[in-house]
């Protein structure tokens, strides 16, 4: 090992709560581990239930992780980031997920029923946004599903950056490393992502805009 | 405010997620601020980009129920444990076809050696057999010293008869 990657292991190892957590993992400490879930289980289940949209999953996916991080404690080394490590964990659990998903989905994908939602979710905000959609129908979309809509728009990759960018507020270097990738291709995935999330989600702003406009309209008309 | 307005292209898109992202040195940082403060357009990207990017604020936070943690530290365990039965099954399982492949390559040795020993053997009852007429004629032959004269007195079948009658004298 190179001199700097020993002060590097030396220099997390003493920074990083999680890594010394992990440390004790290390060691066989069975409280310590159980402290590492409780730190990570939200934070792990809000990533994968975003990207995978199934709560089950996701929980499935939780405890997946922290199994291939307690198989791999004899190997782990506090060179990185304890949460870096952990994401690129999640990272690939969610990859193999998606690939045994869109497996079964071969085999079972003839008459399956998606209900009303089924449609291209831009088409949809599209014809939102156009007026084209029924009221009644607008107005049970809540602001939640349109934002989860236009997080569907994005690719697996883009919307991993974004949650880990948006709810862990890590660093590109960090994603990163978590995703496998660099610092610049980060920067221009995330680049990519929020423009369109901006694209997509800019028809429901100003629709939104229009909608609270009117509604005070009304309102001012109403009041005496 | 009213400003100037030039294209935005895509490096300033980039440019401006990583501001908003506080990836920019503080000297990119405030080449942009200079910026926002004159251009309409670069200023309604960044509102644009802001507003979307709060709006993920409304995505779902799930949390975990009550027994999750417990659950899953039980699962790891349960699992674990069944990955070293796996392992133990497995170290018992090469153990045994280690026993079965050392029996097989000694007896494999055994017959090998068998086959070669009953080839040397054979061999050798074969060297006998084909020198059986020698060996049956050595004291005739130790009478003779020359063999080419023996050979000439074959060529010459003058004893062609005799020989025959004492073969099939023989034979009777």
């Amino acid at each position: 090992m190179a001199t700097s990657d020993v002060a590097a292991t030396s220099e997390y190892a003493a920074i990083d709560p999680d890594a010394q957590l992990m440390l004790r993992v290390r060691a066989d400490d069975a409280e310590a581990f159980e402290e590492l879930v409780r730190r990570y289980q939200n934070r792990l289940l809000a990533i994968f239930q975003n990207m995978l949209g199934s709560r089950e999953q996701a929980e499935d996916l939780v405890q997946e992780v922290f199994l291939r991080i307690f198989r791999a404690r004899q190997s782990y080394t506090p060179d990185a980031k304890f949460s870096t490590w952990l994401f690129t964990i999640a990272h690939n659990v969610a990859k193999n997920a998606k690939r045994t998903k869109a497996r079964r989905r071969e085999v079972s994908v003839a008459g399956e029923d998606s209900g009303p939602m089924s449609a291209n979710p831009l088409e949809q905000m599209a014809q939102a946004a156009s007026g084209q959609m029924p009221t009644r129908q607008l107005d049970h979309l809540e602001r939640a599903e349109m934002v989860k809509l236009a997080m569907e728009t994005l690719n697996e990759r883009q919307r991993l950056a974004v949650l880990l960018s948006k709810f862990e507020g890590m660093s590109y270097a960090d994603i990163g490393a978590a995703m496998g990738l660099s610092t610049p291709a980060i920067k221009s995935l995330l680049t990519r992502a929020r423009s369109n999330l901006r694209v997509v989600l800019e028809p429901y702003m100003h629709q939104g805009s229009r909608l609270s406009s009117a509604a005070d309209i009304d309102s001012t008309d109403e009041d005496p | 405010m009213t400003g100037s307005t030039n294209p935005i292209t895509s490096n300033d898109q980039e440019l401006l997620v990583a501001y908003l992202d506080g990836e920019l040195s503080p000297t990119e940082s405030a080449a942009v601020e200079q910026r926002l403060s004159t251009d309409d357009e670069f200023r309604k990207l960044l509102r644009g980009l802001q507003e979307a990017w709060d709006l993920l604020d409304d995505l779902p936070h799930p949390t975990v129920g009550d027994g999750f943690t417990k659950t899953t530290v039980e699962m790891v365990a349960v699992r674990l444990s069944e990955d070293t039965d796996r392992a133990v099954v497995k170290a018992q399982q090469r153990g045994r076809w280690r026993v079965i492949a050392t029996i097989l390559a000694t007896a494999a040795g055994l017959i090998a050696g068998f086959l070669v020993m009953r080839h040397q053997q054979q061999a050798d009852d074969r060297a006998l057999l084909t020198d059986l007429p020698v060996i049956e004629r050595v004291d005739q032959y130790t009478q003779v010293d020359d063999i080419q004269f023996l050979e000439s007195l074959a060529n010459s079948e003058l004893f062609v008869d005799n020989f025959e009658v004492e073969v099939s004298d023989d034979e009777r």
